[in-house]
């Protein structure tokens, strides 16, 4: 059993800005990350301001595990952690979750067919892999990210048509992608793009539990939580998990979790 | 519209079809669709899918989304090997 006063979950820049702000106050943290890259979704926009971060940690404090996702989270802020092969239990004296966000599938019919990308999904692609799928697109959803038109024009792939999900009937194609089918008529494409919006990554919290409050703007469960801290005793949350915000305000949000945290630990002590 | 090539959860194989299915049978419940149809229980847990039923469940039965109950989420999130846990008794 490994022994933490911090441990992160997620490495976003919520994260990273958590990570920075306990190297800061020389917290013994653990920062987990799912994938192989730190700085989430954010990376795909400015990979600069997320290695800003990613500089500031100090590796005298702060353990980065990469590659390993949290797999089993109890309220006695024990949690198992793995990277698929192996797991390690880690006790921790806090946990803050800073899971983020990620692309809402939506439902039509043949949504399975190959060239049928989410939004977050085209950008990494293009972003971190310069993979690109075709030169003319199709974009379906209710919420288009302004980044996502910047980088199909920079990458030279042309908009075909961008479609409200409600005018869409059906998507189609002999084994892979072709085109759509709307109340509008029929467009082609090489490959078209799901774009309607984010769902918060909360299952650390439900697994735990924590209370949570449907939002009606976002359609969605978000925690409930006073000064960073959830229901749940030690289990605090910061960034797109606690409501969605631009990538500075979940900086600004990671950094005062930290804060909370220190605080909540040091009257911890003192008590006894 | 063909409920059955819409595609709910493509690593259980989870169809629209099968969704209302469940619906029509009376089954109004997350936690009940998901035992008949194993929806959000494939390697993402519910986290692709999961939003798309409670939609349904919501437009079936004209209950609000918010007075549905999501799925519980229990350990373990992910796969853990055997060979691991054999190995961790040490």
């Amino acid at each position: 059993m490994l022994h933490y006063d911090l441990v992160i979950i997620g490495g976003g820049v919520t994260g990273l800005s958590a990570a920075v702000e306990a190297s800061n106050l020389k917290m013994k943290t653990l920062l987990v990350e799912q994938g192989f890259t730190l700085g989430g979704h954010t990376r795909f926009f400015n990979e600069g301001y997320v290695q800003s971060f990613v500089r500031k940690i100090n590796n005298n404090y702060v353990d980065l595990l990469l590659n390993h996702s949290v797999v089993g989270v109890y309220d006695d802020l024990v949690l198992s952690i793995s990277d698929g092969n192996d797991f390690v239990k880690v006790q921790t004296k806090s946990i803050l979750v800073s899971t983020g966000s990620y692309q809402k599938r939506i439902s039509f019919p043949n949504n399975d067919l190959p060239n049928i990308y989410g939004y977050l999904t085209l950008l990494e692609m293009i972003k971190l892999h310069q993979v690109k799928p075709g030169n003319n697109v199709i974009i379906v959803g209710d919420e288009i990210h302004e980044m996502l038109i910047e980088t199909l024009e920079n990458s030279d792939i042309n908009i075909v048509k961008i479609i409200d999900k409600t005018d869409l009937i059906e998507a189609y194609g002999d084994e892979v992608y072709q085109g759509i089918t709307t109340k509008k008529g029929n467009f082609q494409s090489d490959f078209l793009i799901v774009s309607d919006g984010n769902l918060p990554h909360n299952e650390i919290l439900r697994m735990l539990n924590c209370e949570m409050v449907f939002d009606q703007e976002e359609q969605s469960w978000f925690p409930k939580s006073v000064d960073y801290m959830t229901s749940i005793k030690g289990v605090f949350v910061a960034g797109n998990v606690k409501s969605f915000k631009n990538a500075e305000e979940n900086v600004f949000d990671g950094s005062s979790a930290v804060k909370a945290i220190f605080n909540y630990l040091g009257e911890m002590h003192g008590k006894k | 519209m063909e409920k059955n090539k819409i595609i709910i959860c493509p690593y259980e194989e989870v169809t629209m079809a099968d969704i209302h299915k469940c619906l029509e049978m009376g089954f109004t419940t997350v936690e009940d669709i998901k035992r008949l149809t194993r929806v959000g229980m494939g390697p993402c847990q519910g986290r692709d899918c999961i939003h798309i039923v409670v939609d349904e469940i919501s437009k079936f039965n004209h209950i609000k989304k918010s007075d549905i109950e999501l799925m519980h989420i229990r350990p373990n999130l992910a796969n853990i090997p055997l060979k691991a846990l054999m190995e961790h008794k040490k």
